[in-house]
């Protein structure tokens, strides 16, 4: 009863953190509600039986990658920005209401479902028998995805190349500036086109 | 002879393809040298095939090699020589060389003149092959080939617009008589199973098919005959194709292309003889043309169009002789006519050249003196084609009017004798207009007047001397010798119309003395009204002012076709073009291509090139996916 | 060890409403901001909604296998966060602007 309550709690907070990060004109406002959404959500995973999980969210996700995200923020100083219009017209409209009709959906998809399992969770008991939670997601990890394990290394590996890439200044200017003719890049404050 | 036949028509072309290939940039102001000696060798040939083909009794066929086969359709490339194609040949390229020589003087500075050589060789390859057919497809070829050439050069001076409609109009013309003689060759291919001339005329002398069919071939043939050698109602071409230059004139609308009628149907004596009823058509229409081109001769201003008339008329004789069966006169009259009006054209390219390029004989007048060589051998020729003793044109003439009169075609006699009246008279108007009374010229021309130069006189002269001694090679009677040397190719016509060797009569004497008289006073009506009477044509225009005007404008045939066929067939072609081209088939196009448009307008807008439009037709189609999935 | 429902205190089904709920958060977001950094934030939460039907499942299922799958999501997102950051910087670099409806080059 206790965790449903609590899930509650957290799903409610889960939910605020997300509008928020949608909704902020600063995007530095926005990324600090993305977080909360994130510590949020390493809370359900740790109602959930996830505590590996959890922790991994907070370092890596919450931590590790938000902390890039704020250095890169940082580094572009994008406070211009926040003068200028932040949504598109009218697909804003559009997009808010076909979202809450896919919820609609979603919804009666879901009131019409029922779920039955064999099981209800992970006792105590098999969890102790296997050596901890973390051992069965290793073993779990290690034994069963190890191709996918690996897919995603390499892909990490080839992510971090690509980014060092795309943002290393070539010799004698950036390979990308040449490619895009200054003269037609338009100034900060133009006046948005209609959408 | 069987080595070297191949080589007459082959030495020509060789000169037109290397004229045309190198004639631009390489031999130009010497393009003549190679089509002159090509033309020497084969002239050179075909006398050696006259001499060797002499008395032969079988015409000597070569067969080159298979041209294609289709089933039983067999066509070799082969070449007959016999005394008809040895004649032919020896007066196509003969005239042709003595052009060819002619030209050099000129044509001499023209920027054209390697084109001109060029052509004029592939035209005497052509009318070479055309004479040297063993079989009515190659003739065909031929037939078709000298076309294209009178059309190339009928439009040489393809700048002036005038050229290029004669070439068009000598063109289109020409396809009506040439459809006639399609159908012709192939229903003779459909009746006999061969195209080769001596298997058909075997077939045909045996007896083998029915006179209709024969009847039905003889004048689809003929109407290619009418349009080629410009036989009323398809003679419109022919004066208008004098707007070529003059050697083309010469050698391709007086000596040789334009008698390519006259050799086929002469070709085809059995098959004409055989059909009954056709000969009389062929007579008729060729007696009908003499007179009515003759009418109109009278009236021209154009000392060459007066040349071009006089030209429908001398084949119209030459056709009369064939109605009569005379093939062998007709020939005769065939080469004489070759020389005479070769030379007649010639002295007027020579009279042209010394006035500067002035065809109109309302401004020559007085040349006698000025430019006598020229004078001397263009009245050789008038006399010639007036029919005067004992020019060539009085025994060939004479000739023919002798053997009309012994068939018994006594009209067609006096219509022939009338036209003769008449031809000696525009002749001779042509002459004293041109070199008698006082000098009509322009200023400019005045003093620009010369003879012409050693390559156009010497041409003239040999000419003139042809053109004077021609005649005594058909003496009438036994003692014609092309008469006598023709005999085997004519023997099984003659013999199907029961034509035997005649022996002259007193009534010969007399008709020969009678159309001597008749020439002679149509000369001296010409010399009383245009040298002693200047004014006089003026009043007799006046007086016989409708007359006039409907024989100046020719009758009026031009624009009786105008206003019919040619109408019909423009007014058609503009309907369809609108109607249907424009309408159906570019609407069509045009609409498949506008569809296209507009659906690319609009689909050109769902590009806007927002990254997050295109999400949201994602989002949309995952909405209907959902739905349709979910709530189906 | 026995399944009984009570052992399974949170439904399944609550996470899928959350998941939905916060996955559409992020779906307006990706398709309205102009910002290039809301929407790489607005990707993200779209992952973390996966991430909570993946864990909510796993436990379901009394699976590891849905853990896993979590910690290969954090990993691509770990990978396009950092491909998605040189992005904008590069394109910060270039065109002074971060909104994303300004780079039509390709536009029809």
């Amino acid at each position: 009863m206790v965790e449903k309550i609590l899930f509650v709690i957290f799903a409610v907070l889960t939910i605020i953190g997300g509008l928020g990060t949608v909704t902020r004109r600063n995007i530095v406002h926005g990324l600090l509600f993305l977080v909360f959404t994130f510590l949020n959500v390493a809370a359900i995973f740790f109602l959930s039986q996830a505590y590996f999980l959890a922790v991994v969210q907070i370092l890596v996700y919450a931590g590790a990658i938000m902390v890039l995200f704020v250095f890169v923020i940082m580094f572009l100083n994008l406070r211009t920005f926040q003068q200028q219009e932040q949504t598109h017209r009218r697909q804003r409209w559009v997009a808010l209401g076909l979202a809450v009709l896919v919820l609609v959906e979603f919804v009666a998809i879901f009131a019409g479902m029922t779920f039955t399992s064999a099981r209800a969770g992970f006792s105590p008991d098999m969890v102790e028998q296997s050596g901890g939670f973390t051992r069965v997601f290793a073993w779990s990890l290690f034994e069963r995805t190890l191709l996918p394990l690996e897919v995603a290394s390499a892909v990490l590996l080839v992510a971090m190349v690509g980014a060092i890439l795309l943002v290393k200044k070539e010799k004698g200017g950036d390979v990308a500036t040449q490619a895009w003719d200054p003269e037609e890049a338009p100034p900060a404050n133009v006046r948005d086109e209609e959408v | 002879m069987e080595g070297y036949i191949w080589l007459i028509p082959v030495l020509p072309l060789a000169a037109f393809v290397i004229t045309l290939l190198f004639g631009k940039w390489w031999i130009k102001e010497h393009a003549h040298w190679l089509p002159i000696l090509a033309m020497a060798g084969s002239f050179g040939l075909s006398l050696a095939a006259f001499v060797q083909i002499r008395g032969a009794e079988e015409p000597v066929v070569v067969e080159l090699w298979r041209w294609f086969s289709v089933g039983s359709f067999q066509v070799p490339l082969g070449m007959q020589v016999d005394q008809l194609s040895s004649v032919m040949l020896l007066v196509v390229s003969g005239v042709g060389l003595v052009i060819f020589i002619y030209s050099k003087g000129y044509m001499h500075g023209d920027t054209g003149y390697y084109r001109f050589y060029a052509y004029m060789s592939l035209f005497a390859f052509s009318m070479l092959m055309l004479v040297l057919a063993n079989n009515y497809l190659l003739l065909y070829f031929g037939w078709e080939a000298v076309g294209l050439c009178s059309y190339y050069l009928i439009g040489y001076y393809y700048h002036k617009p005038e050229a290029a409609a004669a070439g068009k109009k000598a063109f289109i013309v020409n396809r009506v008589g040439d459809f006639g003689f399609g159908l012709g060759v192939m229903l003779v291919f459909v009746t006999f199973g061969t195209l080769d001339y001596l298997k058909v005329f075997e077939l045909a002398e045996a007896g083998a098919v029915a006179e209709t069919t024969l009847i039905g071939i003889t004048l689809l043939l003929f109407m290619g005959a009418m349009g080629k050698s410009a036989q009323f109602p398809l003679h419109v071409w022919l004066p208008d194709a004098m707007e070529g230059p003059t050697p083309v004139s010469a050698l391709i609308h007086a000596a040789t292309m334009v008698t390519a009628g006259v050799y086929m149907v002469a070709r085809s004596a059995v098959l004409f003889a055989s059909a009954p009823g056709v000969l009389l058509v062929v007579g008729g229409i060729g007696t009908f043309t003499a007179i009515f081109a003759a009418v109109i001769g009278i009236c021209q201003k154009d000392i060459k169009r007066v040349l071009a008339y006089s030209t429908v008329s001398q084949l119209g004789y030459m056709f009369m002789a064939l109605g009569v069966g005379a093939w062998a006169i007709a020939i005769f009259h065939l080469v004489t006519h070759a020389f005479f009006k070769a030379l007649l054209f010639l002295g007027a390219g020579s009279v042209i050249h010394a006035l500067g390029g002035e065809q109109n004989m309302d401004k020559m007048g007085g040349l006698r003196k000025r430019i006598p060589a020229t004078y001397y051998t263009l009245v050789a020729g008038a006399l010639a084609l007036s029919g005067i003793f004992p020019f060539a044109g009085f025994w060939s003439k004479d000739d023919i009017l002798g053997a009309v009169w012994r068939d018994g075609k006594y009209l067609l006699w006096a219509v022939g004798l009338v036209a003769a009246f008449i031809t000696a008279f525009y002749t001779f108007r042509m002459i004293f207009l041109t070199f008698f009374g006082k000098s009509r010229l322009d200023e400019d021309t005045e003093h620009h007047v010369h003879e012409s130069p050693w390559s156009m006189l010497v041409p003239l002269i040999v000419l003139a001397v042809a053109s004077t001694l021609g005649g005594f090679l058909g003496l009438p009677g036994k003692l014609g010798l092309i008469q006598h040397f023709l005999e085997p190719v004519f023997a099984p016509a003659d013999h199907i119309l029961g034509l035997h060797e005649y022996s002259l009569a007193a009534s010969d004497y007399v008709l020969m003395v009678v159309s001597v008289i008749v020439a002679m006073l149509g000369i001296v009506l010409a010399w009383y009204m245009y040298v002693r009477r200047v004014d006089l044509p003026l009043k007799v225009g006046a007086r016989l002012q409708p007359a006039y005007r409907v024989v100046y404008n020719k009758f009026y045939v031009d624009e009786f076709y105008a206003a019919t066929f040619v109408r019909v067939a423009v007014d058609g072609s503009t309907w369809v073009w609108h109607r249907f081209d424009e309408a159906v088939i570019d609407g069509a196009a045009h609409g498949l291509a506008r569809l296209w448009q507009v659906l690319g307008h609009a689909g050109r807008r769902l590009q806007t090139g927002k990254v997050q439009h295109y999400l949201l037709g994602i989002f949309v189609g995952l909405f209907v996916i959902v739905t349709v999935v979910v709530f189906r | 060890m026995e399944p009984t429902s009570a052992t399974m205190p949170i439904p399944v089904d609550w996470y899928l409403y959350l998941s939905a709920v916060l996955f559409l958060i992020g779906a307006v977001g990706v398709l309205t901001r102009r910002n290039l950094f809301i929407i790489l934030f607005s990707i993200e939460l779209m992952m973390n909604a996966v991430n909570l039907n993946l864990v909510g499942f796993s436990r379901f299922h009394e699976d590891m296998l849905g853990h896993n799958f979590v910690l290969f999501t954090m990993a691509i997102a770990a990978a396009e966060a950092a491909v998605g950051l040189a992005i904008a910087v590069a394109l910060f670099r270039n065109r002074q602007t971060l909104m994303v409806d300004l780079f039509t080059r390709m536009k029809g």
